[in-house]
């Protein structure tokens, strides 16, 4: 048996992933172990986990790749003359974090070292999408976005495997990703962590600004496909100094922390300007490559902008074409991309053709060995119990199979209740997880709810089986019975297949079961906001405890916390 | 005891601490598996820690300007929570114990010094919930601990206190202070003499066999 590692770590999500040759794949993300929410350190925890759960792997292990050209990146931006002090201070400072250790942090891991290599930050992107999505077609175009990555905000490539090439590249000053990064901190929300929140946001507002923002901030050349965003607006290159910049405030002005973002109109009509303005730019650019590149049959997106659902949503639904996006198509995905070129240049293909598969991470422990904290409810009939509790508008937590491979939950680690109660709706997202009231639930439907009530592009619905892209209801549909759509009408669902094979295997029996009568359930990540997901029973204790949740699925057994309060 | 003066609290940061506590403790947790009833109460332990982390979170919305620090920047380096949290591989209970009896010891302290120079109602509250249970924290690991080997435990309490001022001085004493102003001075007389075209990196990533040819190198 060999393995293979990939790694990413650095910058924020680091995470781990296994390739063997016997076909295994398996993901792990360093937050699920460290419980740092975005944890950015050397995957330690991740390595010792597959250590301890992979025999003799130090001594079968071939490669280790790193998700990037280290030093490259490290180089990246921010090192001409007129930068601020503070901002080499930055740099010097990174570089004793930064990823240039690589080799050092692998020694206290493995005792002999396996061959270290380094794989191109936006090539690890582009190859973690196409081995998760396993779609073969050799004149695929790949288009990667994000906020930077070896001076780099975004590429794109045509082609897949060892046949890859570049076609075009994007500066930083070009970056979409740190221009939502800056809007995040513009209103207040924590950069690289909190993008979601502002796209919720986006659909609150009017797009007044688009004309501005079109002439004086965000240039599209759509000829040469190139892009520029005026840095008189923003600051992308200089660590020591903020983001924003004055004349920025001046045209759209600045949040009042003292009213609650919802009343701030101004503030939410640029946040939707801007959304419109990068869908359309990416829309436009899109609609121009297949024009130029005709043999080409499909899209894959890969980058941290991707996780804007919002903006996939969009794309899917205003061009008539396979497009598709990696259930983590960020940098905390990069690792399954440095374990996959590791692969290729070793030459070797240990991964069998299948289906896309989320469900790559760990499988869950049983709850049945830890009757300290779960006593299992002995009942003839689990599946009324379960509908019981939903229909009490009660909330139910499901911890089974596999992990998720991306920041959405699936059903394997997910808190559920019933998607057509207001009141169950309101309970789950306002008092347990305490979200901002303008972020809408996720619902989980099946392809026949899809068919009847939704709009969507058939070509690239797989990208809701892992909440990939937003879907509008047809304009038919009653939306008034739906509370869990957005204020825009929008719905992020995960939407289940039950002819599809990994469905089958990954979402529990019960729970198939309800969604092929058509209950429609809600479904949020288990765990508290801004809280890794949870992964080990005892997190799972935890959480239950601190968001009161008293019952758990586990395969097809139901569990209940054990209180002794 | 220290006065008001010297004590400058800063909520958020308080919030980052005891949950960086709660994590500590929990991972804690893990290495006690088989012995299910200590686990539970270990858990329970680390409840309170994430419950406190709680209170001043609550205190910093109410009385601070909300500050955009990341979870993971504010855990790590404000909260000090380290990657191997424990001095101690797998199943070594005592170097485990002792780091948390420590951590409860140094809480209990800070409280002191927070209640004697605090007057406000609320945060005297909020303080003196912490204290009772930090003091039921202390107690139960040290009941744990006399149960073992008296001469470990003592040696491991005392490496446990010698390594916490060692990092407290690292992170707030004259040496971190030091170190910024030599970097400051390297920058700004040494650094920027280079020409920039040293930083200048060829691009080599065009395709896969550019790749493959460089996949050793850092840049």
């Amino acid at each position: 048996m060999n393995y293979i590692i990939g790694i990413s770590y650095g910058h924020h999500e680091s995470s781990c992933t296994l390739i063997s040759s016997n076909g295994d794949l398996v993901y792990i993300r360093e937050e699920w172990l460290s419980r740092v929410k975005n944890d950015y350190r050397f995957p330690i925890f991740s390595l010792n986990f597959l250590k301890d759960n992979f025999l003799n792997l130090e001594e079968n292990l071939i490669s280790i790749c790193l998700f990037e050209k280290p030093l490259k990146n490290w180089l990246g931006i921010g090192l001409k003359k007129n930068l601020s002090v503070l901002n080499y201070l930055n740099k010097l400072r990174q570089f004793k974090k930064s990823d240039i250790y690589f080799e050092k942090e692998i020694k206290k891991v493995f005792k002999s070292l396996p061959e270290i290599l380094y794989c191109p930050h936006h090539l690890s992107h582009i190859y973690s999408s196409e081995l998760l999505l396993r779609k073969n077609e050799p004149n695929t175009l790949n288009l990667v976005f994000d906020g930077y990555g070896e001076g780099l905000s975004g590429v794109i490539y045509k082609g897949q495997g060892d046949k890859i090439r570049l076609l075009k590249q994007y500066q930083t000053k070009s970056s979409f990703g740190l221009l939502y990064s800056a809007l995040t901190e513009w209103i207040g929300f924590s950069p690289n962590e909190d993008e979601y929140k502002v796209m919720a946001l986006a659909g609150y507002g009017l797009p007044i600004y688009e004309e501005y923002i079109t002439k004086n901030i965000i240039f599209y050349d759509e000829e040469n496909l190139n892009l520029e965003i005026n840095q008189n607006f923003f600051n992308f290159i200089d660590s020591g100094k903020p983001t924003i910049k004055i004349s920025f405030e001046k045209k759209f002005g600045r949040l009042d922390k003292n009213l609650p973002i919802l009343e701030q109109t101004n503030i939410i009509n640029v946040i939707t300007s801007f959304q419109n303005i990068i869908e359309n730019t990416i829309s436009n650019l899109i609609k121009k490559l297949i024009s130029k590149n005709s043999d080409s049959k499909q899209i894959i997106l890969s980058g941290g902008l991707f996780h804007n659902s919002k903006l996939v949503g969009e794309l899917t639904r205003r061009i008539d074409f396979p497009i598709f996006v990696s259930p983590t198509p960020g940098d905390a995905g990069s690792s399954i991309g440095a374990a996959y070129f590791a692969m290729l240049c070793n030459k070797k293909n240990y991964l069998r053709v299948g289906k896309p598969n989320p469900y790559i991470g760990p499988k869950l422990e049983s709850l049945k060995n830890y009757d300290h904290l779960f006593k299992q409810i002995e009942n003839k009939n689990t599946f009324s119990k379960v509908l019981e509790i939903l229909n009490d508008d009660q909330i139910i937590s499901i911890f089974s199979g596999y992990c998720e491979v991306g920041p959405r939950a699936l059903l394997s680690r997910s808190l559920c209740c019933n998607a057509e109660s207001k009141k169950a709706l309101l309970k789950l997202n306002i008092i347990i997880k305490k979200r901002e009231s303008f972020r809408p639930i996720a619902p989980v439907i099946s392809t026949k709810y899809l068919h009847k009530f939704f709009d969507f592009n058939p070509d690239s619905i797989e990208n809701s089986f892992w909440m990939g892209q937003l879907i509008w209801p047809k304009k038919t549909t009653d939306t008034k019975k739906m509370p869990f759509c957005h204020i825009d009408k929008s719905v992020r669902a995960q939407v289940y297949d039950e002819n599809n094979v990994v469905h089958k295997q990954n979402v529990p029996l019960i729970i198939q079961k309800l969604l092929k009568e058509n209950f429609i359930l809600a479904n949020t990540s288990l765990n508290i906001a801004g809280d890794p997901m949870v992964f080990f029973p005892e997190d799972l204790y935890i959480n239950c405890k601190r968001l009161e949740i008293k019952y758990i699925m586990q395969e097809n057994n139901l569990f209940e916390l054990i209180n002794d309060n | 005891m220290k006065k008001k003066s010297t004590l400058n609290l800063n909520w958020r940061h308080l919030s980052f601490v005891e949950y960086a506590s709660g994590i500590e403790v929990f991972h804690a947790a893990l290495f006690f598996k088989k012995e299910k009833k200590l686990q539970k109460k270990i858990l329970d332990h680390a409840l309170d820690e994430y419950r406190h982390s709680k209170y001043f979170y609550d205190l910093s919305k109410k009385r601070e300007d909300r500050q955009q620090i990341s979870t993971s920047i504010g855990l790590i380096n404000i909260g000090g929570l380290s990657q191997s949290p424990f001095p101690a591989k797998k199943n070594k209970i005592i170097p485990i114990c002792s780091y948390l009896y420590v951590g409860e010891l140094r809480a209990i302290e800070f409280g002191k010094v927070v209640l004697l120079n605090y007057k406000d109602k609320e945060i005297q509250d909020v303080f003196n919930i912490i204290d009772k249970d930090e003091k039921n924290h202390a107690t139960g690991l040290m009941s744990f601990l006399l149960k073992k080997n008296i001469f470990l435990v003592k040696y491991n309490i005392f490496i446990n206190k010698l390594s916490f001022k060692f990092s407290d001085q690292k992170r707030f004493g004259l040496f971190s202070k030091l170190k910024t102003n030599a970097e400051k001075f390297l920058i700004k007389n040494v650094f920027r003499i280079f020409p920039e075209s040293i930083f200048e990196t060829k691009d080599n990533n065009n395709n896969f066999s550019e790749a493959y040819k460089n996949r050793k190198r850092l840049s």
